[in-house]
């Protein structure tokens, strides 16, 4: 059975849930609320790459953006006591969370369904290996430089985070 | 068929999105948010014109590959930096936070 426009409706809402996942970021008065919000609009870009052939970088995308970042930001909030004491009452905003994300996944499986063959040119068998020879042979240089980065912010992020003595 | 421009203008959308939330929000960690609205608008970018223009090459994929590398350090240091601002000043809302301002704007301090 092919329902036509399928594919492009499936685009339109992974799409728009992305845009108002990315308004009520900005717009949300709670912080919670809003970092919650940013880990749909991560998820959704991933779909996005994983439309677009980048499998990896999806798969990166929601891994490293919506399972690190997030909870990063998360933990940030929990540890500033002033965000997160007021009185918790019932709200939908979790919930609303929840059903854009399932929206978008179901959107997402309903593209691949939809049998229709991506809009750009699908890449090759052996992308990831291409794409793994060009990071590591092209910009190795750039790899480690990323390396001594992330030890660094490692270290700086653990000295900044430890207890002051006094108040300035 | 979706084309190239769809995914241009939902790009260009989540820029202006993130733009608009890091210019009018006074809160530290939601100016962080908005950034991260920013880079993943350029990232869609680069990975639409690696998969429109070039589907052989991956120089985009790499680029893409730092800028998550690069985001999630950032938020790293930043939140960091935000949380000991917040324990010194008891809040993150950066124009609460003038330790550095002069007292009288554009006069003499004594």
């Amino acid at each position: 059975m092919m329902i036509p426009y399928l594919y492009e409706l499936s685009f339109y809402l992974i799409a728009g849930i992305s845009i108002l996942s990315a308004i009520l970021v900005v717009h949300l008065k709670k912080l919670m609320h809003s970092a919650m919000f940013l880990g749909v609009l991560l998820v959704t870009v991933g779909e996005l790459y994983l439309l677009l052939g980048a499998e990896f970088l999806g798969v990166i995308q929601i891994l490293v953006y919506a399972g690190g970042v997030t909870v990063v930001m998360l933990f940030a909030l929990m540890l500033a006591p002033h965000y997160t004491n007021e009185p918790q009452q019932l709200n939908p905003f979790r919930n609303i969370a929840i059903a854009l994300l399932i929206i978008s996944l179901s959107a997402l499986y309903l593209m691949v369904l939809s049998g229709q063959e991506a809009a750009p040119p699908t890449p090759s068998a052996t992308a990831l290996t291409d794409y793994a020879s060009l990071l590591f042979s092209t910009y190795l240089s750039a790899v480690g430089i990323l390396i001594l980065l992330l030890i660094s912010v490692m270290m700086s992020s653990a000295y900044l985070s430890e207890r002051r003595r006094k108040k300035i | 068929m979706i084309s190239i421009y769809e995914y241009v203008i939902l790009s260009l959308v989540l820029l202006v999105i993130g733009i608009y939330g890091l210019s009018t929000s006074r809160n530290a960690v939601r100016m962080l948010m908005s950034v991260e609205i920013i880079l993943n608008a350029a990232n869609i970018n680069l990975i639409v014109f690696t998969a429109f223009f070039y589907p052989e090459v991956y120089y985009g994929w790499v680029f893409v590959t730092f800028m998550i590398a690069l985001a999630a350090a950032e938020a790293a240091i930043g939140l960091a930096i935000f949380l000991a601002l917040y324990h010194i000043y008891g809040t993150a809302e950066l124009d609460l936070i003038h330790k550095l301002r002069e007292e009288k704007v554009g006069g003499l301090v004594e």
